[in-house]
């Protein structure tokens, strides 16, 4: 009885956690550049009670020793990439990428300082980007995310635009900086887009909805997991910046309707197994009396 | 005391442990490449009955008949049948489609064969085989794989994922040292990098002649035993009777009929009462024979 008890609450507890990753994902289903998680079961160790020799009798199939399993745990929990769906909106500081790639962006102080492990740059999908005028720099304005944190270029430092320009981005990410004021001044270039391809989601780790940043202990020195995308000798992956539009949610609805009924039919049957395990103990109970 | 009140007690214990493995089956419904286990019981010896002191004058108590004395669980055997699969579109997920011959011998649906002399002989499996910390082979049929952080291809608990020559699969280029963008692997284990068709790396895909003396270990592993020959080599390509096929971005369900289990489970549960009608009738027995026997 104990065993069966265990098996089931460990399982049911195991479903719940899985209930909630799939009820995350349907709540995030509108969010702009949101990726979904997924998450797999492994079965808990095995015990084996020892049998002694006299055990082996023959017909016996397996060595000797009875084999009990003690439930199910959810496994590795992981970030699906896949490329969420664009929308047009025409606002000229939205900018989405199409492809496995992301764009870098420097933490706040305020992160900063509450970061541990002293990281300083997140990469991010989401590319609603706007402009903030930095008290110290007032000719320029700087392109940050919705959240305050600066977009970096490929020399790692925040993108600024002159005021009064409005910007162009080309599909590797060139910022071209057009006067509106002086309308027959040329471009202006400034800088291009620092983005990074991923060749390692699993490496990542997600915090809030919008950012990745590296998983504690994992090393991109040497480029293993986030390389910058003009960095990459050979032949470049399929990544190319669209401005005018951002990139939805890659949460598909039906997918996690039918996740979600599988875990529900699977809980109900394993709160079945502990009713079973429940009566077979009430059974032993009324031996006597 | 009388015989009877142990063989009950002994079916209960029996039809428990039947109760607690069919519910483990039940927990891991989802567990991907998960293999049911199904439990065995078997009757405790027989014993020779005699009468005791029939007649004074017999040289030898005269002999009744045989009796067995109760049931134990004897083992939980595991069933090899194939899993489902599903389809992920992850890369990295790989499904193991198992279905190895031997000469001369019809495995019926269930994998099982009886010969013409009356010998069980089980279908032969086929694993992944994956390496502990000590670099001890496991074999496992959950293919879920990942990447570690040095290019290795690891699975989900960081064992690592053997290779034809059982060393780690490195997912490297090995003439430029550049890091594939994407692998493809072929049906028969062969990892290419996506973009330029180099091969990489073979997986190593073990066939065991006797899965049913693997030892399983948790964490969907199962070991061979020590001193144990279950007739382990790697598959060869070119053996006909070697069939596998790998399947990316697929995964092997768990081999579990959650019908069947729901059934096993109420036969068990029913077992276990009637044996307790047997405890309590003996129980009542002994009160008649304590109590009212003898009365004045």
């Amino acid at each position: 009885m104990n065993n069966s008890m265990i098996s089931s609450s460990v399982s049911m507890q195991a479903l719940q956690q899985k209930m909630d990753i799939i009820a995350h994902n349907i709540a995030n289903s509108d969010t702009l550049g949101f990726k979904r998680k997924d998450s797999n079961f492994h079965d808990v160790f095995t015990t084996t009670l020892r049998q002694p020799e006299p055990f082996r009798q023959p017909g016996r199939l397996t060595p000797l020793g009875f084999n009990m399993g003690w439930g199910a745990k959810v496994g590795q929990i992981q970030i699906d990439m896949t490329q969420g769906s664009l929308q047009m909106t025409g606002n000229m500081l939205d900018v989405a990428i199409e492809g496995d790639a992301l764009f870098e962006i420097r933490l706040t102080d305020d992160e900063i300082a509450r970061n541990e492990n002293g990281q300083t740059v997140a990469w991010t999908k989401q590319g609603s980007f706007q402009f903030t005028i930095q008290p110290n720099d007032p000719d320029y304005a700087y392109l940050t995310t919705s959240a305050g944190q600066f977009v970096l270029d490929t020399n790692d430092e925040p993108v600024r635009i002159p005021k009064n320009h409005r910007v162009q981005i080309d599909s590797v990410g060139n910022i071209m900086a057009y006067d509106e004021v002086n309308r027959d001044a040329p471009p202006e270039y400034r800088g291009q887009l620092k983005v990074v391809h991923v060749l390692r989601p699993q490496l990542l780790e997600q915090i809030g909805d919008k950012q990745f940043v590296l998983k504690d202990g994992v090393d991109n020195a040497n480029g293993q997991v986030l390389t910058p995308l003009n960095e990459i000798q050979g032949d470049l992956p399929n990544v190319a910046i669209r401005q005018g539009f951002v990139e939805k949610s890659n949460v598909d609805l039906a997918t996690e309707m039918t996740d979600l009924m599988m875990v529900q039919r699977a809980f109900q049957l394993n709160s079945r197994a502990l009713v079973s395990a429940d009566s077979m103990w009430n059974i032993t109970n009324n031996l006597r009396g | 005391m009388l015989r009877g009140l142990y063989s009950a007690a002994s079916g209960m214990i029996t039809q428990q442990r039947k109760h607690d493995t069919i519910t483990n089956n039940i927990a891991n419904l989802n567990t991907p490449g998960f293999k049911g286990v199904q439990t065995v019981s078997r009757s405790f010896p027989e014993m020779l009955m005699s009468i005791v002191r029939e007649q004074s004058d017999m040289p030898e108590p005269r002999q009744v008949g045989w009796l067995h004395f109760g049931v134990l669980p004897e083992e939980n055997i595991p069933v090899f049948q194939q899993g489902d699969l599903q389809e992920t579109r992850n890369p990295f997920d790989f499904a193991l489609v198992s279905d190895l011959q031997v000469p001369g011998v019809m495995f019926d649906a269930g994998g099982k064969a009886i010969t013409e002399d009356g010998q069980r002989i089980y279908q032969p499996q086929a694993f992944f085989t994956v390496l502990t910390a000590d670099g001890e082979p496991r074999y496992t049929r959950n293919g879920k794989f990942t990447i570690g952080q040095d290019g290795r291809l690891i699975t989900g608990e960081g064992y690592t994922v053997a290779g034809a020559d059982g060393q780690p699969i490195l997912l490297v280029d090995p003439d430029d040292g550049n890091r594939p963008l994407n692998i493809k692997v072929s049906a028969d284990g062969q990892v290419l990098d996506a973009e330029t068709d180099q091969p990489l790396a073979n997986l190593l895909i073990t066939r065991v002649e006797f899965p049913q003396l693997l030892v399983r270990e948790g964490q969907g592993l199962y070991r061979v035993g020590d001193g144990v020959d279950a007739g382990v080599r790697p598959i060869d390509p070119l053996d006909p009777n070697d069939r596998i096929a790998i399947k990316q971005g697929y995964y092997e369900r768990s081999n579990i009929d959650p019908t069947q289990s729901v059934v096993d489970m109420m036969s068990a549960l029913r077992a276990y009462e009637a044996n307790q009608k047997v405890v309590q009738t003996y129980d009542r027995s002994l009160e008649k024979a304590v109590n009212e026997v003898g009365r004045v």
